[in-house]
């Protein structure tokens, strides 16, 4: 048995009395069994103090990688948060600029559309001049007197006569929508709006009134598709939208 | 393995270290982490460096889990309580290290467990022969003699009996255990007279 195991059995309690009582009288006589105990006491502190080092050296590891754990938390919650918003902004953005009308759907009604026809074409500009020589000064004349039908009658029996008249089409179109003839007004204003001739040209405004005064749901996303047109082309009407 | 990522009881936690297996460090390592927000909040309160902060309570835990180890903290007080006061003790220390050289006579090293078993009259020729400095470079050989022996010997300055570091190790029994770290020492004593 070297001196090591004897040290080594000795404080695990594993000799006898009697070996113990000879390894205690050996330690006072013998310096350099004294000095073995001495190595064994040390080595042992040693490798406490080792072990405390290592163990601390790894909770501290533990603890920064912990607070980095917390801290790609805080940041991985921000950038889900940045994230959302961001999708949201998008979302809105592209509500906004695929479908603009949709932002219009408050005014794409047909209470918009009744206000804008109170407003604006319950009575026709008419220039000055001689109205009796004029029949279609005549026609805005009895229209702006609500003699509805034969400002019609009158315009109806000029377009038949030219049939390549703008302001009739437009004249005829906003008759018939006064007189809830809707399907005539679309047809004329329709007609007005394919004209490709004409530097100013509100048919398809006057269309999508029309349609949205019919109040069929397929009416007004043919309006809402058409007001969407005149807002980006900046076609006569737009302004009316802002 | 999912239920054991979840927050676990300070009894569990206590009886995963008690049992002193080969999963004593996970536990370990849960108690740690379970009371780790103390750092922050030490940090405040005795406006220290976050460093010194985690360093004391690094050095706190390893206290408790020696007190629980050897049967000094016998649950009389929940393990919070015991951890905190610990870890505050542990700041002061580090207020005190900062501001004056003197905190060293709080760092005195308790008299040995193992020279407690010597008679009093043998246990001062041994302690004569005792100094910091020889387990400072006792230290250091222990660096040098391999990983593996390294490992057993730490396994044994950690208070583990041979029977857990062959369950640990991988050794057949105790026994090998027991012979091989005896061979180490030698091997670390044989360094240490060479020098």
């Amino acid at each position: 048995m070297t001196d090591l195991e004897l040290i080594d059995n000795y404080y695990n309690n594993q000799l006898s009395d009697e070996a113990k009582t000879v390894f205690e009288k050996s330690l006072q006589e013998d310096p350099h069994f004294a000095s073995e105990v001495a190595f064994y006491v040390q080595a042992k502190q040693a490798a406490q103090k080792e072990a405390r080092q290592r163990r601390l050296a790894e909770l501290t590891a533990l603890g920064q990688q912990q607070t980095l754990g917390r801290a790609r938390q805080v940041y991985y919650g921000w950038a889900v948060a940045a994230s959302i918003l961001l999708a949201l902004g998008i979302s809105w953005y592209v509500w906004l600029g695929v479908e603009p009308t949709r932002s219009r759907r408050s005014i794409a009604t047909e209470e918009w559309a009744t206000e804008y026809i109170s407003q604006n074409l319950v009575t026709l500009p008419i220039t000055m001049g001689d109205i009796k020589q004029d029949s279609l000064k005549l026609g805005i004349n009895a229209y702006n007197n609500s003699e509805l039908a034969t400002a019609k009658a009158i315009w109806e029996n000029l377009y038949q006569k030219d049939k390549n008249n703008p302001e009739l089409e437009k004249l005829l179109g906003i008759v018939c929508l006064r007189s809830g003839d809707y399907d005539q007004a679309i047809s004329y204003f329709h007609r007005l709006g394919a004209r490709t001739d004409l530097v100013s040209n509100p048919g398809k405004f006057y269309e999508a009134i029309a349609l949205l005064k019919k109040q069929t749901p397929l009416d007004k996303i043919k309006a809402e598709s058409l007001l969407k047109e005149v807002k980006t082309n900046k076609l006569e009407g737009w302004k009316e939208m802002e | 393995m999912f239920f054991f990522n979840k927050t676990l009881k300070d009894y569990d936690i206590l009886q995963g270290i008690r049992e002193g297996d080969s999963r004593r460090q996970l536990y370990e390592n849960k108690l740690y982490e379970k009371y780790h927000y103390l750092v922050r909040e030490a940090q405040f309160k005795h406006k220290i460096s976050y460093d010194d902060a985690q360093s004391a309570y690094s050095d706190a835990i390893l206290t408790v889990i020696d007190h629980v180890v050897n049967g000094r903290f016998e649950g009389r007080s929940e393990v919070k309580t015991y951890l905190y006061q610990i870890f505050t003790n542990k700041c002061v220390d580090a207020i005190r290290k900062s501001t004056t050289n003197k905190a060293g006579i709080h760092h005195t090293e308790g008299l040995d467990d193992a020279l407690l078993w010597i008679p009093d009259e043998s246990r001062t020729i041994v302690q004569k022969l005792i100094s910091e400095n020889e387990i400072a470079i006792l230290q250091q050989h222990l660096r040098s003699i391999g990983d593996k022996c390294r490992g057993i010997i730490l396994a044994w300055g950690e208070g583990f009996s041979d029977g857990e570091i062959a369950q640990q190790m991988g050794y057949n029994t105790a026994a090998v255990a027991k012979t091989s770290r005896l061979r180490c020492l030698e091997k670390l004593k044989e360094k240490y007279k060479l020098r």
